[in-house]
């Protein structure tokens, strides 16, 4: 029942049910090596690569003789694996310099990924046993600009020139197995109302006049994602949509099942399964006024 | 193999060089004025840059990173071939076919870090006895990050 929900709902916004196994990927950690050294020593240990082409520093593995994990260029910290798409948030965030909040930052690969151009990266997240990941991968890759704290994003307030607002959400089908029966419109209606609270917080009490925030989630429902910027724009204002460098994906919804949203909503964009071979992703970059 | 009663006594057997750290609940991290300055008035600090380790059974068991920040200042090294590099990693001591130059004190015990031929830091260890077929003795090697990860992922289960 839940399946056939969910692929109507797709059918509605433009999307389909389809079976993707995404490729693996890698983020170089440019603090440590070039992509061009890393992409070096890889091959010649057999690994198969070829570059992203929608990320700066990110390839997809096509194969690898070993499992990566287990050889000296991930023990090195020198990368990171991550899937394509969820490199694009922090990317689009464009940070050059500057204090970022990251404010679900566990298990860390975007964190890690803004330490490489920011000055000061603030890690937050609220859950014990996820932010132990987060300080396992700090150690491993070696980063010496990040702050980490394991507390509520909405107990914390600052003046950031930048925040990722990486939202916890109900995921996607290509993420996770029997991800139909696990969710439900109502699970849906819950996740979106954590991320507007999350991000009017944000909006509001974490960054300063002229900073940006990108708001993104591995959610392909439009109440976790077009709807929540919608309400933020409404509700919160001294916020727009900023149109972000990104040549892959859809332009955000302009409406969904009967609700109509900003024209500047397009600026966002989908990544659906089916026209990427990739997870199901979402972003959007806010500028506050 | 020797073990360090703190920090101080750690660095000390690689350099003279004074480290500044803070503490985090009872973790030491390298000082940076940027960090200090960009610390919120909240609960819940947990990481406060490059950690530089934490006491254990009233001994210092040093991080990575505080061996990176060693690395850039001392010349206590042993280089290593890409075969000393992987059998390091998985834990073993070094033997002389692994070793492409060391440099600083040469007498038993002394310690040294381990770097590969890209000058990255893959751990520390004490050098052995000439009579030993080992050259140096493994104190600590990254491939323990892949055993942290899988210690983890077992708890969970």
């Amino acid at each position: 029942m839940s399946r056939a929900l969910f692929e109507k709902r797709y059918e509605q916004i433009g999307g389909r049910v389809v079976n993707v196994r995404p490729v693996r990927c890698i983020r170089v950690n440019t603090r440590r090596i070039s992509s061009e050294n890393l992409a070096k020593r890889l091959v010649g240990r057999g690994v198969k690569l070829s570059r992203i082409p929608f990320v700066s520093d990110g390839f997809y593995v096509r194969f690898s003789p070993f499992n990566l994990v287990s050889c000296p260029e991930y023990l090195l910290g020198l990368f990171f694996i991550q899937d394509a798409v969820s490199q694009i948030p922090a990317e689009v965030l464009g940070v050059s310099g500057g204090v970022v909040l990251d404010a679900c930052a566990a298990p860390g690969g975007k964190s890690m990924q803004l330490a490489c151009f920011a000055d000061v990266v603030v890690s937050v997240d609220a859950q014990p046993a996820r932010f132990e990941k987060f300080e396992l991968n700090l150690i491993r890759m070696g980063h010496r600009n990040c702050l980490g704290y394991c507390c509520d994003v909405l107990d914390l307030s600052g003046c950031f020139d930048y925040v990722l607002v990486d939202a916890p959400c109900s995921g996607n089908y290509v993420l996770e197995q029997n991800w139909f029966s696990k969710n439900s419109l109502k699970r849906v209606q819950q996740r979106s109302e954590i991320q507007k609270e999350l991000l009017s917080h944000v909006v509001q009490k974490c960054v300063k006049p002229g900073g940006v925030v990108v708001y993104s989630t591995c959610s392909l429902e439009p109440e976790e994602d077009e709807g929540v910027l919608q309400y933020v724009l409404d509700e919160v204002g001294g916020i727009e949509l900023e149109e972000m460098d990104v040549n892959v994906g859809s332009p955000g919804l302009s409406e969904a099942f009967g609700v109509s949203f900003d024209p500047s909503l397009k600026y966002a964009r989908r990544f659906w399964p089916h026209e990427l071979g990739s997870i199901g992703f979402f972003v959007g970059r806010l500028r506050k006024r | 193999m020797r073990k360090a009663e703190c920090l101080e006594q750690f660095v000390s057997w690689f350099t003279e060089k004074k480290i500044s750290y803070v503490v985090v609940e009872q973790r030491f991290f390298l000082c940076s004025e940027k960090l200090s300055a960009a610390r919120l008035d909240c609960a819940g600090l947990k990481v406060c840059g490059l950690l530089l380790g934490q006491m254990k059974n009233e001994c210092f068991a040093p991080s990575f990173g505080l061996l990176d920040w060693l690395a850039e200042c001392c010349n206590e090294k042993m280089v290593v071939n890409g075969y000393g590099e992987i059998d390091f990693l998985y834990g073993k001591h070094l033997r002389k076919r692994h070793v492409v130059s060391i440099s600083g004190s040469k007498s038993k015990d002394a310690a040294k870090l381990v770097e590969n031929e890209h000058g990255e830091v893959l751990g520390f260890g004490f050098l052995a006895a000439e009579s030993s077929s080992k050259v140096l003795l493994n104190g600590l090697d990254r491939g323990i990050l892949l055993k942290w990860d899988v210690g983890k992922a077992k708890k969970k289960q």
